[in-house]
């Protein structure tokens, strides 16, 4: 709390003792004001100051607005600042607030950044300390964040708005993550917690000053003092109490206790709020380069100061004591280091020339809390706010936490636990800075640490402190640098720093503040005790002893130095002149200072106490006597002693008394006395005189000795000392560094082991090698995979372990280059043979392990064994190959598959699915099916072929369902084979086809044509019965036997023959019918037969029936099947008797025969040579076997060696590439082959070659090959052959461009005839080229004859060019035009001409067409022209871009002009408008311009003749943009402006005379009927007054009159109704007609009682009609049926309603619609029809007014009323009956 | 009964009818004093004369030389002095519009003159016994013709 400053021009009431509560708000602030205004109460007693993000140049009207939201009277500030509890101050939008000297005051705003948040709340913070609350509400950015920072800081409360309840959350939002807030609320819930502040505030003795706490609080704050210092090992005890006291008040208000007892109850039991506690204590709050001012005076000041004296090696120390969460020190770093780099540039410094200069800044802290958050180095974005943008981008590193302090800062910082007051010490600090610590404390610590800072400073180093501290009673050990700024300088003098016996637990390392706690409460009371007083404090054991002894007393140390005083001392002790000391003999007054060293020197000695008494001693000239003890105190570390003064003053007075009274006993007695002291002083004399001359002795001797070794001691403890402190504090540094470490190793062996773990549980060998390439290290898979051991590895070179296996030469030239010139070993392929494992293919990598620190270089070299996998790639790559290979086997065979599948010469064929559509089918199916490949695919087979439905659905659904294929045998088909109907046999199986999964997809029909082997075997069928017949009857014995020789059959013959039975011969039986002489030979041929299975044939004897043995030859053939086995035996025996007879006859002719041959073939071979052809004769083998003659001379000339019995390729090889040679391979097999124009193979011959098969009777055995040699016509017809095709190339080219014209073109020949047409001309002509083509034009065209086209045709042929242009062609009926050109030869001769025509019939239609629409327009043109003048109208045409009008003729006209008279122009047209019509036409033009919208309203102009006339225009936009035209007509409408006039006045006129009409009526209804009244008036008048003296006669015609005057009254008012019938303005409305009957039943009632009418009547309609109208008819219809009633009948009266439609009057009208019909029948007097009309016309009266009284209007009333109702009335009578009165009404009327 | 007599004012330019109406008020059974204008003008320099007692009721012929009875009406509506008076209108007419007219221009009531003395008399019984309080509170178009039953 800041005390009032009694400064008149301050405003007195700005520092108040009650809260005063700052609200800040940005964006959406407003509604948040409102909230919180609304909730706080009236009597809060707190005041509140507004502040908002305003734009400073808009004048606020927030007072007036927030007004309205509370009663509390809401202020703006202007030039005083009076807060006063419950007001509401607003700072003014173009203010600020700020603190200035302690009191807030009102300045204007820096334009630039809108902080004023920050500021006011920093102000607040500053002047009101606790009392300041800080609220921040809604708002972008971060603008109060550092305000309430500040506010905490000075023990004040934040409060921000919670995120839900903010418009814009990011300002609260922003304080909340800089952890400044205590509470976050919705605004209106602030004013409610501020209230329970205050009154926790006021209950806690918040505000109070200290003397008026009550005093049994005391014993709770030391409780809580102790629970805190339990906790955190840190004594609060000689914190600034108040201060300690308002933090405790402000958290028993956030935790919400009511008082102090309470909160020491919750307290005890809440670790967190001891910890909360303890850090509010301890105020966290700082921030980056807090107060810049300092921090520019330590880099202008004390940084070159530093850095001056500092040599390159020697460190710069900095020590920040009480750095809270390390933005202090990083501060001072980052202000370092930027001084370094300026500084280097000055290069004045020793660092500059280029060593590198070492900073150490130690920065310390009680709380663990926050060293740890220091150490972790990450701010948020507030926090780093005050920061420049480089200081930032250089000093800090963007993560995700937020912003983190780099390593070049973060490395200069060590951070530390360490309590400056109790832990030892840094030393030999250039700087040390301790901000806002020291304000918490009371003067005792402040000394500590002043003293503890002396000592930890250098000589000449520097202190920085807070703002607000002063180094007080310390001033003789510091000195002030700066005047405005908190820094000293230490002095050089001897300082008072006293290290306090160190509570450090016995390890002195582990600064554990859990480890210290139970230090401390291991001996509580102990500690108590000490840390209290006596261990810690001389003074209270001091005071202890003080307190029994007497007053004057001083305590001492060791250095005679006062420490201190107790009572009235200046009897003793004085101030010397010069420099103040507090050396104790150098103020002993004169006398004492011996005796006292004397007696100190004795007590220190001897260690008790010691007491001088009567000294004598002279002050300000006074002798007095001083007793003087000297006290050891016991129980301080350091020697102290209490020097207690006791003062005897000589009693001069009583001297001078003495002299006079008793002197002489007195005399006596101060002889005795001096006597005494006397021998007292000899005796002391003599004892000091014994001892100094005994000790002299010694001394003497001893006295050189000390002398040389004092000196050396005397330097040695002057090092030692100075070492020992050093030690001291370099062991603190050591301890806190140790402590680093430890964490950092601990970091360290995580990620080793980490990095240990990947290591060795990575599957691939490594090794580590050093620069020599020896091995470092290997992990376990290298020794377990290569088979190494750990003991000839390592250490070894990498290239010689295991038997130099590893030793390959580019490996090791790449290995040695990655060191020196850090290259890396990738992917090196190596394959090696290892003796253990065998061949092993591996990869190697390898490069330098990066390792800054350490000067050793290592190599990682990771090793791949690859060799499985490149045997698998090999392995692969043939797999592959094969692969492919047998993919294009499959392909190929697939193929074949195909193929085979559609070529082979069975049936297959696939159906799929279900309804077995065609899958597959092949050329053989599809033969046999007789379809096409397209007619089948994929079409179901019932649907292709639905006649097999019926035989094949059953069983193809059978197979497909079962799975059981289905065979057909021998089906037999008839199909088409080469066109030809044949008859087919096929077996075919219908069998399931499976998918993969073996269910059935389809069927696969395969059917085998068995036509052959069903016709074989019908055949041997039929020829079985063939032989059976043809063995019966044939004349040879046949027989057959089984495979073992039994007959089994015997034929007729043979039995005929034999006539045996068949039973007597079969089987062996047949040795009887044989020659007993053949019998043997036949049995052995036989065995022999059925042994070998050979065929037997033997020529033996057979008994005949006649019983004559004859010759025959049998022959028996064995029967084998395929196996060769032998089945069974045919036989037969032929009788030879008559052969064997001529054998010998024939011989004879054989050899004639034999002879002539030889003759003629010698005949051949000479005619073979007499050839020119050669005629070679090859053998079986193609061996030369004979050549003519002819060959032989070629053949010979080529190979004399002769070539008979060599092979035709030995000889020609040749033969085998011109296919000779095949050929004759050919004829070999028995064709006849002929080879033309055969070229010789080495000359340009050519032959023409015959082979000819060589046969003998058995079989071909050879070839005869016949040449010719053809050279010639070969020759020949080449070159005819290359003509030919040269010619068909012309002409091919010729064609197409013929082809490709789209003009007709055709050539012609002499007389005409066609030659040739292109497509375009057959199209048009609708002919066929090959009809056409050599046909004459004439006969082509009949109708050509004599036309211009045969003609011209004709001309050409004679050798005119023709060109004809378009023009109309009678023959092809289009337009075209032609050329035609004659063709000539190379001799110049006409062969032929050529036309060519195009078709140009389009251009001309559309020419013509053109025309024609022209022609039209033309006559349109007229056509108008003429009804303009007829009509009297002209057009214009007016382009709005341009400005051009044109008009027409007629227009001209109008305006009595000849046609284009002028020039048009809108002014000119202007000048002919009518002078009064002028400006209204020219607002319409420019009406029109602007909306596009022509106003037609006529205008008069005057014409060039002067005649006036009225005009109207129309006109209509076309186009738009620049061709935007207006297009129009002009009217001249004088005549309808004439006309319309003319009736104007007629209608005038009329109006006027119905005016007068009108009055008429009004005077006839009025001024009429005025006499009338009158004249019944006043005979009334008479005859009542003056009757009876009147006659019978006079009263008579009185009456008359009255009767008289009284129809006339009745006709005109009849009349003035029919009159203003018409005209009156009546309304129809809804009018129910029984109403209207009802009320004129009601006027009629007394005439219908009278006259005693009956009326009788329907319900009637309602319709739409004028109520009164239909109340005067039915008035008048009734009155009048009962007043022409007959005389002496009741009147009857029926109404009638009827709905009709479409209803006819007799005679008159006809009328369509809906009608209401009502009839009003009577039975009256009636009337002649023909009246019919007359009853209906005024004044017309059937009867005498004397009979009926009438005014013979009523009826016309009624008609004129209906007619006004849209109806009609008719009325039919017969006189003495009735009369009936009908009338229609429209039911349309009806509503 | 009034104390007073009634003052009643008829302005009729037509001398007939002042007599008919002199005679017939004569018969009624009412004191009364009767002022007779023969015109607008004259009716208007009547009732704008200074210090002049202002009739009870004053009797309007609608059809007037000089200034009709429509203008007087008018005149007098909108005079504050003479705004309050009971106006009665007596006319020929029995048109439509002129009821219509008058009713609208603030007249009390509408009286057609009757063609017979003794309907005069009664009609002139019914006026000058209305409660004109009463009769003026519960004013509408349909009791504002009188007419005898």
């Amino acid at each position: 709390m800041a005390a009032p400053k009694k400064n008149k021009t301050q405003p007195p009431a700005t520092v108040q003792n009650f809260p005063i509560v700052g609200i800040g708000a940005s964006a959406g602030g407003l509604a948040a004001f409102k909230r919180l205004l609304a909730a706080i109460p009236e009597s809060s007693g707190m005041a509140y100051v507004l502040v908002q993000h305003l734009d400073p140049t808009h004048e606020s009207i927030l007072p007036e607005i927030l007004q309205r939201s509370t009663k509390i009277p809401v202020h703006e500030i202007t030039d005083d600042i009076h807060l006063a509890p419950d007001h509401i101050y607003i700072i003014p939008s173009n203010k600020i607030l700020t603190s200035t000297d302690g009191v807030l005051q009102l300045a204007p705003r820096d334009q630039k950044i809108n902080l004023s948040i920050d500021i006011f709340f920093t102000s607040l913070a500053d002047v009101h300390k606790e009392f300041a609350v800080g609220v921040v509400l809604s708002g972008t950015g971060s603008d109060g964040t550092l305000g309430l920072k500040a506010i905490k800081e000075h023990g004040g409360i934040g409060i921000a708005q919670d995120s839900e309840s903010a418009a814009y959350d990011s300002m609260p939002q922003s304080a909340v993550n800089a952890g400044v807030v205590d509470f976050i609320l919705a605004p209106e819930k602030i004013p409610a917690q501020l209230l329970q502040i205050n009154s926790s505030y006021k209950t806690s003795h918040f505000f109070k000053a200290e003397e008026e706490l009550p005093k049994d609080d005391e014993g709770i704050f030391k409780q809580i003092l102790l629970l805190l210092r339990q906790r955190s090992g840190v004594d609060f005890t000689y914190y600034k109490q108040p201060t300690f006291h308002r933090r405790i008040a402000r958290r028993i208000a956030i935790v919400k206790k009511k008082n102090l007892a309470d909160y020491l109850k919750f307290l005890r039991s809440n670790k967190a709020e001891q910890d909360a506690l303890f850090q509010d204590v301890l105020i966290p709050v700082t921030s980056f380069f807090r107060d810049p001012k300092t921090f520019l005076a330590l880099t202008e000041t004390v940084f070159p100061a530093l850095f001056k004296e500092k040599t390159a090696d020697e460190p710069i120390r900095v020590w920040i004591a009480g750095c809270s969460t390390g933005e202090e020190a990083y501060s001072i770093a980052i202000a370092l280091h930027e001084y370094i780099s300026y500084a280097k540039g000055i290069s004045s410094f020793a660092f500059a020339k280029g060593q590198g200069l070492r900073l150490q800044i130690f920065a310390t802290d009680i709380s663990d809390k926050n060293i740890k958050k220091a150490r972790a180095a990450i701010y948020t974005k507030a926090d780093v706010e005050v920061l420049s943008s480089n200081q930032i981008k250089n000093y800090f590193k963007k993560n995700i936490g937020g912003y983190e302090v780099n390593k070049i800062i973060r490395d200069m910082c060590v951070f530390a636990p360490h309590n400056f007051l109790k832990d030892p010490p840094f030393a030999k600090m250039d700087l040390i800075t301790c901000r806002n610590v020291l304000i918490y404390m009371d003067t005792f610590l402040q000394k500590k640490a002043f003293a503890t800072f002396h000592y930890a400073l250098k000589e000449s180093g520097f202190l920085l402190l807070g703002k607000s501290e002063t180094i007080g009673a310390s001033s003789d050990l510091f000195e002030q640098v700066e005047k405005h700024e908190k820094i000293y300088s230490r002095k050089s003098v001897h300082g008072r720093f006293m290290h306090v016996a160190t509570e450090r637990p016995s390890n002195p390392q582990r600064v554990d503040l859990n480890q210290r706690l139970k230090a401390d409460v291991a001996t509580p009371s102990a500690m108590a005790d000490k840390s209290r007083a006596g261990g810690l404090d001389f003074r209270k054991s001091a005071e202890a002893v003080m307190i029994a002894k007497s007053p004057a007393s001083v305590v001492v140390n060791e250095a005679m130095d006062i420490v201190h005083i107790h009572g009235d001392i200046t009897p003793f002790l004085q101030a010397p002149q010069g420099k103040p000391t507090y050396n104790l003999l150098k103020m002993a007054r004169e006398g004492l200072g011996f005796e006292l060293r004397n007696a100190i020197h004795k007590a220190k000695k001897e260690e008790t106490t010691v007491a001088k008494e009567n000294i004598p001693i002279n002050t300000n000239g006074k002798q007095s006597l001083v007793t003087v003890e000297i006290i050891p105190l016991s129980d301080t570390i350091d020697p102290h002693f209490l020097i207690r003064f006791e003062k005897k003053i000589i009693p001069v007075a009583q001297e001078e008394k003495a002299s006079s009274s008793g002197k002489t006993i007195e005399i006596q007695k101060r002889n005795q006395q001096l006597e005494n002291e006397l021998l007292q002083t000899r005796e002391d004399m003599r004892s000091i005189t014994e001892d100094m001359e005994a000790a002299n002795e010694e001394l003497q001797s001893g006295n050189e000795e000390l002398q040389s070794s004092n000196e050396e001691m005397q330097s040695l403890n002057e090092e030692l000392e100075t070492s020992k402190e050093e030690l001291q504090s370099t062991n603190e540094e050591l301890i806190i560094v140790n402590q680093e470490l430890l964490d950092k190793q601990e970091q360290l062996n995580a990620s080793r082991f980490y990095a240990e773990s990947i290591v060795s549980t990575v599957r691939h060998p490594l090794i580590v090698l050093d620069k020599a390439l020896r091995v470092k290290s290997a992990n376990a898979t290298f020794y377990k995979k290569f088979k190494a051991e750990e003991q000839d590895t390592e250490g070894h070179f990498f290239y010689e372990i295991q038997n130099r296996q590893w030793d390959d030469s580019e490996m090791r030239s790449i290995l040695e280059k990655i060191l020196p010139k850090h290259e890396r070993l990738t992917d090196f392929e190596l394959i090696l043979k290892f003796p253990t494992i065998g061949e092993r293919t591996l990869l190697l990598n390898a490069l330098q392990i990066v390792n800054e620190k350490t000067a050793e270089q290592l190599i990682l070299l990771a090793i791949e064994d690859v060799t499985e996998r490149k045997t698998a790639e090999l392995k692969l790559e043939t797999i592959a190959i094969e692969l492919a290979a047998k993919n294009k086997l499959i392909e190929v065979s697939k193929d074949k598959f195909r193929n085979l599948i559609l070529q082979a010469p069975v049936l297959i064929t696939t159906f799929h699915g279900p309804s077995f559509t065609v899958e597959t089918i092949n050329k053989t199916t599809l033969e046999v099916w007789g379809k096409t490949y397209e007619e089948v695919f994929d079409k179901p087979l019932f649907e292709v072929s639905p006649e097999l439905e019926d035989g094949l659905n059953k069983i193809l659904n059978d197979v497909y369902t079962t799975g059981e294929p289905f065979a057909f045998h021998e089906i037999e088909v008839q199909l088409k084979r080469s066109g030809k109907p044949d008859k087919a046999y096929f077996n075919s199986v219908y069998q399931p086809l499976r998918d993969l999964d073996n269910k059935i997809c389809g069927i696969i029909l395969i059917g085998t044509e068995v036509t052959e082997s069903v016709n074989a075997r019908k055949l041997i069928e039929e020829s079985e019965n063939l032989f059976r017949t043809i063995a019966d009857t044939i004349p040879h014995m046949i027989w057959s036997a089984t495979a073992e020789g039994h007959k089994n059959y015997i034929n007729k013959y043979c039995l005929d023959y034999t006539g045996l039975s068949f039973e007597e011969l079969k089987g062996d039986a047949w040795a009887k019918i044989i020659f007993p002489e053949d019998i043997e030979k036949d049995l052995e041929l036989w065995h022999h037969s059925l042994k070998t299975g050979d065929d037997f044939s033997i020529e033996k004897r057979l008994l005949h029936n006649d019983g004559t043995y004859r010759w025959h030859i049998s022959h028996a053939i064995a029967q084998k099947n395929n196996h060769g086995i032998v089945t069974g035996w045919m036989g037969s025996s032929t009788e030879i008797e008559d052969q064997k007879r001529f054998t010998e006859k024939l011989e004879i002719k054989v050899k004639e025969r034999t002879a002539e041959l030889s003759e003629r073939k010698n005949f051949i071979e000479t005619l073979i040579d007499s050839s020119i052809d050669t005629i070679i004769a090859f053998d079986k083998d193609l061996r030369y076997l004979s050549m003519n003659k002819t060959a032989r001379q070629v053949l010979e000339k080529h190979f004399p060696e002769g070539i008979v019995g060599k092979r035709m390729d030995e000889v020609i090889p040749h033969v085998h590439d011109s296919g000779t040679y095949a050929q004759a391979l050919l004829a070999l097999e028995g064709n006849i082959i002929s080879q033309k124009e055969y070229k010789a193979y080495n000359e340009e011959k050519y032959y023409d070659v015959d082979f000819i098969p060589l046969r003998n009777e058995k079989e071909i055995y050879g070839v005869m090959a016949i040449s010719r040699d053809v050279t010639e016509s070969v020759l020949a017809s080449l070159a005819i052959k290359k003509a030919n095709s040269e010619l068909v190339e012309r002409k091919n080219l010729v064609e197409a461009v013929l082809e490709s014209s789209k003009d007709y073109i055709g050539v012609y020949g002499q007389d005409c005839t066609l030659l040739s047409i292109n497509t375009a001309s057959e199209i048009l002509m609708g002919w066929d080229r090959a009809d056409v083509v050599g046909k004459t034009l004439l006969e082509l065209l009949p109708d050509s004859k004599g036309s211009k086209e045969e003609s011209d045709l004709r001309s050409a042929l004679d050798g005119n060019n023709i060109h004809n242009e378009a023009y109309h062609s009678a023959l092809t009926g289009r337009y075209i035009e032609n050329y035609i050109k004659p063709l000539k030869d190379s001799n110049g001769n006409i062969y032929a001409a050529v036309a060519m025509a195009n078709d140009v019939t389009n251009i001309m239609l559309r020419q013509k067409e053109i025309e024609s629409s022209r022609e039209i327009l033309q006559i349109q043109n007229e056509t108008f022209e003429l009804a303009e003048s007829i009509a009297k109208f002209g057009s214009y045409s007016w382009n709005m871009a341009s400005g051009k009008l044109v008009y027409s003729d007629s227009l001209f006209r109008l305006l009595d002009c000849e046609p284009d008279e002028f020039v048009p122009s809108f002014e000119k047209f202007l000048s002919f408008i009518h002078p009064d019509d002028l400006q209204e036409v020219t607002n319409n033009g420019e009406e029109t311009t602007k909306t596009g919208i022509l106003i037609e309203t006529p205008y008069r102009i005057i014409s060039k003749t002067g005649q006036t006339k009225y005009f109207r225009s129309t006109g209509k936009y076309t186009g738009d943009g620049d061709h935007t035209i207006l297009i129009g007509t002009v009217q001249d409408i004088s005549k309808d402006v004439a006309a319309s006039q003319e009736l104007e006045t007629k209608n005038r006129e009329l109006e006027n005379a119905n005016a007068e009409l009108a009055s008429f009526g009004y005077v006839a209804s009025h001024d009429l009927q005025e006499p009338l009244r009158k004249i019944q008036g006043f005979s009334k008048r008479i005859l009542d007054k003056d009757g009876d003296k009147l006659s019978d006669t006079a009263k008579d015609y009185f009456n008359r009159i009255n009767g008289a005057a009284h129809r006339m009254q009745n006709l005109i008012e009849s009349l003035l109704s029919f009159s203003s019938m018409g005209m009156s303005e009546l309304v129809h409305e809804k009018t129910d007609l029984n109403q209207t009957l009802q009320e004129v039943l009601v006027v009629l009632n007394e005439l219908i009682t009278e006259k005693n009418t009956v009326i009788e009547y329907q319900n009637l309609p309602t319709l739409n009609a004028v109520p009164v109208q239909m109340h005067q008819l039915f008035l008048n219809l009734i009155s009048n049926s009962i007043k022409y009633a007959k005389p002496d009948v009741s009147p009857y009266i029926k109404i009638r309603v009827e709905k009709v439609t479409n209803f006819e009057v007799a005679g008159r009208e006809k009328r369509n619609g809906k009608f209401w019909k009502i009839e009003i029948s009577d039975n009256g007097i009636g009337f002649e029809q023909q009246y019919e009309h007359k009853i209906f016309e005024v004044f017309q009266r059937l009867h005498g007014k004397t009979e009926y009284i009438g005014t013979g209007i009523g009826l016309a009333i009624c008609k004129k009323i209906i007619q006004a109702h849209n109806g009609i009335i008719t009325a039919t009578g017969q006189p003495g009956i009735g009369a009936t009165f009908t009338f229609f009404l429209p039911e349309g009327n009806k509503l | 009964m009034y104390y007073d007599p009634l003052h009643i004012l008829l302005a009729d330019d037509d001398d007939d009818d002042r007599l008919f109406f002199k005679d017939a008020i004569e018969e009624v059974n009412i004191k009364t004093v009767v002022a007779m204008v023969n015109d607008g003008v004259e009716l208007m320099e009547y009732l704008n004369k200074p210090g002049i007692r202002l009739p009870d009721l004053v009797f309007l012929d609608l059809n007037m030389p000089r200034k009709s009875g429509m203008e007087c009406l008018i005149e007098i509506r909108r005079d504050s002095k003479l705004k309050d008076m009971v106006i009665a209108i007596y006319s020929t007419s029995g048109l439509e519009k002129d009821m219509e007219e008058t009713f609208v221009k603030g007249a009390n009531i509408y009286i057609k003159k009757p063609n017979d003395f003794d309907v005069l008399k009664t009609l002139l019984d019914k006026v000058v016994t209305i409660n004109w309080q009463y009769h003026t509170s519960n004013f509408n178009k349909e009791n504002f013709l009188l007419y005898v039953q």
